[in-house]
């Protein structure tokens, strides 16, 4: 696509601004049983045309702290502490108004079930044109042909018939498509998919994901996708944070992540994953589950199941540090010393990387 | 044990020849609208001690499949023999055998609990409906299971809300364990669970095949649980089999272009190969197994498809070994590449 004109934005994008910094972001939610350490100082970054992934577990904090920046959490039983600056603008000090016009607008959020974040009563139609009257001002026959429009660059046959179609008509590759064309419908700076691909086939997946990256380059946004897919991560990423029980394990490049991976967290997932090793008996499995969140382990949160334990894993919090490959953007939070680390590395890179 | 030696020594534990399973739709006070055939001619056989997956996109049969080998379903059409019996048409009376020699792992560990029941009450529900001993011998049998698959006898008397999902998993595969069962009916039994839970569930499952020697039928989407976890694949769309190999063959030379697709499309998790390997994914969905296109059912999404594909549908062929396809105009066997 043309890239015309250097706006403003593109400018800044070429001194390295990034269009959303998430900084010491910590989130606690108040439950029936305590509170719940969510999020805890989680820093990360993402610029325009770039898709940034975030790999967890369930209950890693990995869509809590998304949620949060939009303000999609419980207000009365959730505090939000540290900053989200989006496009120049503190997004923690938005009130529920200006939040309103941001969401779905300079930010979209794409749900994991389709079937559910759709509205049953309403054609995909009604629903498409809701976001457009919301966002923009434009007659009602515009709206329309815009919708049409979206329809038909997400991949729908016969996007014209499709706007009068309610959701369950639709299989599920079809409703998740038509959530992405809501979600793109306002030209989106930032679009937030949060498992966005979990619940399709394959062949589906593969789809929506070359859609998703197709669209960012194009419209030159940004893309946060937040997956526990380390597959999915390797095929549309340019960087990667993975999270533990609230916290970033590590972080960098795709690359660097998943070919010099420098956390027994990582290395555990990596090896977890059941194509890495076809030929081993056995999947190398990280014991154990993950922490409760409301009274979460002392120092490093990944000791209990970590089989490299020390004694000063349980006291202290490991700072996230650079990583023994050198890369600076490549980060660990790890006591291990240099030379297990980069000794690690070296088994869990060979491990990715057999049988393909 | 190989598959070759299962074949020659041991005769099949489960065959099935020619299934066919219609859904009528939509019936009401003028008749039925239409039939969705949802399994449409499929044979296959299974040994003793051998795992064989059925992989497919969603709604391409493959539970439906599940369920009529458990007779949970009465085929319209077919045979099913298990052990030399044919249960096909069997009344309920007469399924008890099967209901003790075959069992069911379910998807959702959280769906398939009944969450009133306290987790012994759920894993010695089947002893105590096949009447297996006194009340103290089937608390033992419970107490037995729970360390068998890993779990804290301990936590007897918990809710299954008390348990994570694998956990719950965990608590499945011992109600379907308890009657010891010679075949497990895995329908998608890991795709629920976190990577870390499904890594320890497959290799419990592994596990559990060498010690009691059972055999699978695994149902799955996920072709990396397939060829690290089984012996033989089925692949299926729209009802009827494309290609059936061993896990080895099939994953060294698909023949038919599904197969292709489908192993083209499953993410690996290494950033170079991905995106050296490049793909042409496919374009569209399945078509409604209401109305299946004519000719070969993938015809409209294949790269290959010629005129001939959209009138003649194409028999599954063997070609060599245990190897079969269902194709006009297959891709290169390894041999000729």
């Amino acid at each position: 696509m043309p890239t015309g004109d250097r706006t403003d934005h593109q400018q800044r994008d070429a001194a390295g601004v990034p269009l959303l910094a998430v900084r010491d972001l910590s989130v606690d939610i108040d439950s029936e049983d305590g509170v719940v350490h969510a999020v805890d100082h989680v820093s990360w970054s993402v610029r325009r045309g770039e898709v940034l992934g975030i790999v967890g577990e369930s209950g890693s904090g990995k869509s809590v702290s998304c949620l949060s920046l939009v303000g999609l959490l419980p207000q009365k039983r959730t505090t939000v502490t540290g900053s989200a600056v989006f496009d120049g603008v503190e997004l923690l000090e938005r009130s529920e108004e200006q939040l309103d016009s941001i969401r779905g607008g300079q930010i979209a959020m794409i749900f994991q079930d389709p079937l559910t974040s759709l509205h049953p009563l309403m054609s995909v139609g009604a629903q498409l044109l809701e976001a457009v009257k919301l966002h923009q001002k434009m007659a009602k026959a515009d709206a329309r042909a815009l919708a049409v429009e979206m329809l038909a660059r997400v991949g729908i046959p016969d996007p014209a018939h499709r706007m009068k179609a309610y959701p369950h008509e639709l299989s599920g590759g079809m409703r998740q498509r038509v959530m992405i064309a809501m979600a793109l419908i306002n030209d989106p700076a930032v679009l937030i998919a949060d498992e966005a691909t979990t619940a399709l086939d394959v062949t589906t997946q593969a789809q929506i994901l070359d859609l998703l990256r197709d669209l960012c380059a194009r419209a030159n946004s940004a893309i946060v996708l937040i997956t526990h897919d380390l597959g999915v991560v390797a095929e549309v990423c340019d960087h990667v944070v993975v999270m533990y029980a609230g916290r970033v394990a590590e972080s960098g490049t795709v690359e660097a992540v998943l070919e010099r991976p420098s956390h027994p967290y990582t290395w555990g997932l990596l090896g977890s994953m059941p194509s890495v090793d076809a030929k081993a008996a056995r999947a190398r499995t990280i014991g154990g589950t993950p922490p409760s969140l409301l009274g979460p382990p002392s120092g490093c949160r990944f000791h209990p199941r970590c089989p490299y334990v020390m004694d000063v894993c349980r006291q202290e919090i490991p700072p996230l540090r650079g990583s023994p490959d050198g890369d600076d953007t490549h980060a660990t939070a790890c006591h291990l010393n240099v030379a297990r680390l980069r000794q690690g590395a070296e088994q869990a890179s060979v491990l990715s990387t057999v049988q393909w | 044990m190989t598959v070759e030696q299962h074949r020659n020594g041991n005769p099949a534990l489960l065959s099935v020849t020619g299934l066919v399973k219609d859904f009528p739709v939509g019936k009401g006070l003028f008749g039925t609208r239409g039939v969705v055939h949802a399994v449409q001619g499929v044979s296959f056989s299974l040994s003793a001690g051998e795992t064989l997956a059925v992989v497919g996109e969603s709604g391409c049969g493959k539970s439906t499949l599940a369920r009529c080998v458990l007779r949970l379903l009465t085929p319209t059409a077919g045979k099913i023999m298990f052990e030399g019996i044919d249960i096909t048409d069997a009344p309920a009376s007469q399924l008890r055998p099967l209901r003790r020699d075959a069992a069911m792992v379910f998807q959702d560990p959280f769906g398939s609990l009944n969450p009133r029941l306290r987790a012994a009450s759920i894993v010695g529900e089947p002893l105590r409906e096949a009447r297996a001993g006194s009340r103290s011998d089937i608390e033992a049998r419970v107490r037995e299971l729970f360390t068998e698959v890993g779990l804290n006898p301990e936590h007897l008397s918990r809710f299954p809300h008390e348990f994570s999902g694998g956990q719950r998993q965990r608590i499945g595969i011992a109600r379907a364990l308890a009657l010891h069962p010679k075949l497990l009916v895995c329908d998608e039994p890991v795709s629920a669970l976190d990577v870390s839970a499904q890594a320890q569930i497959l290799n419990l499952l592994g596990d559990l095949r060498d010690e009691l020697h059972l055999s699978y039928l695994f149902i799955t989407h996920n072709l990396d649980i397939v060829r690290r976890f089984c012996d033989r694949v089925l692949v299926m769309y729209l009802g009827r089999v494309m290609e059936t190999a061993t896990v080895t063959e099939l994953f060294a030379a698909p023949r038919h272009p599904y197969t292709a697709a489908l192993l083209a499309a499953t993410p690996i998790p290494n950033p170079r190969l991905t995106r050296a390997r490049g793909r042409t994914p496919l374009t569209g969905d399945p078509p409604s197994p209401m109305s299946p296109p004519t000719g070969c059912p993938f015809h409209p999404r294949c790269p290959r498809a010629q005129q001939r594909c959209r009138d003649e549908v194409p028999p599954l062929t063997p070609s060599g070994g245990s190897h079969s396809f269902a194709c006009h105009f297959p891709l290169e066997s390894a041999a000729s590449r």
